[in-house]
Order: structure tokens, then sequence, then C-alpha cells
């Protein structure tokens, strides 16, 4: 069902939102303990809390790529090289792709998305560091 | 909508269903259904057409 509704969103945009495997209308974790507060410096793209976006990566889709745990979005090659996390599945992203627009991304910025999709804390200028602190946050580790 | 028209969309259909093939006709088909759906508008009658053709899908002598 899913990828028909993706093929089908290919050509009808009314079909999106049918291939989210969330609800139709995902909630927004705003207020909940484990979600940091939000990164003020990012002027677009989902807040934290919200349900990660669907987007075109290749020729496949943005909400296909997460693993099991924590996935972490980066827009640097480089930063991407850096993390090295047991469990976490690094996903680059093209830093002038559109995509990153939808982020509201520069190449230093970092999203830290839960294992259900939700977007745990996003960082405009991340380190492997606040990355990895942001994480032990989200997993109820430490205090922010 | 007349039976002509019935029989116009059946062969249309039936031609793309040999078309696309074995291993994607149910892609296609739920494609369809979705886009049929979405003109159609009305979700409550969706439903219940989509319990009926679910109706004798098991009877022995169907063909």
């Amino acid at each position: 069902m899913r990828d028909a509704a993706l093929n089908l969103a290919l050509s009808h945009s009314f079909a999106g939102q049918l291939a989210n495997p969330r609800q139709m209308t995902p909630y927004t974790y705003c207020d909940s303990p484990v979600v940091c507060a939000d990164d003020p410096e990012f002027k677009s793209g989902p807040q934290v809390g919200a349900m990660l976006p669907e987007a075109r990566i290749g020729d496949g889709y943005l909400t296909g790529k997460p693993g099991a745990g924590f996935s972490v979005l980066v827009f640097d090659k480089r930063l991407a090289n850096d993390l090295d996390i047991a469990g976490v599945a690094v996903i680059l992203i093209d830093a002038e792709s559109e995509v990153a627009q939808q982020f509201g991304a520069r190449q230093s910025s970092a999203y830290l998305v839960r294992p259900d999709l939700h977007i745990a804390a996003r960082l405009f200028d991340a380190t492997p560091a606040t990355i990895q602190h942001a994480l032990r946050f989200a997993a109820g580790e430490v205090l922010p | 909508m007349t039976p002509t028209d019935v029989e116009a969309v059946y062969d249309a259909l039936a031609a793309q269903i040999d078309s696309v093939g074995r291993a994607k006709s149910e892609l296609f088909l739920i494609k369809l259904a979705l886009l049929l759906s979405h003109e159609f508008g009305d979700a409550n009658r969706v439903i219940k057409l989509i319990y009926d053709a679910k109706r004798n899908l098991d009877a022995a002598n169907y063909r």
C-alpha cells in the first residue's frame, strides 16, 4: 500500500500524506521532558518534536532511511565521517539540496531523529560532541 | 453511467492490467483505487464499496 501511495505521490501530491507511516496529522511533542528546547537559529524547517517530513533523497525517501534506533541527519560529509555512535544511523544530505532548504539547514546543521521518526533535537551549528549530548539527553541520560 | 460506459471502463481496465503485468497489477490497482476515491470525494461511500468488493472473494464458482 505504502509503495502505491509513494508511487502515486510522484504525480499527485494528495497521495504524499498517505505515504507517511504515522498518523496523517502527526502530533508535535514540543513539551515532552526528553525534547530539547528548539535551536532558535533555525529560521525554517520542522521544529523539535515534529514528525520527520517526507522528502525525496536520491532514488529513495527520507522516512525510509532511518534505522531501528536514533538517526542523525547531517549536511556535511566531514561531520558525517566524524560521527561514530553505536546504533545511530547517520544520514548525509547535500547542503545545497532542496531537502536541506526544506530543513532550514546549512552545512554545519544536524537533526537528531528518534526511532519513532519525531525530531528529538536540531542544532544549527552542530559538532560531534553537541550531537552526542543531544542524543544522551533524548535517551533520558543527562539534563540539558 | 450507461452499460456501454461500464463496458468501456471494463475494457480499458482489462487492457491496462494485462499491460502492466502480474507483478505490478496490485500496485497499479491500488493507485487507481486511490485516484478514483480522491475524485469521488465521499470517504464513507468509498469505504462501503471497499467492503462490498471484499464480499464473495472465496466463492468457488466465480468464473
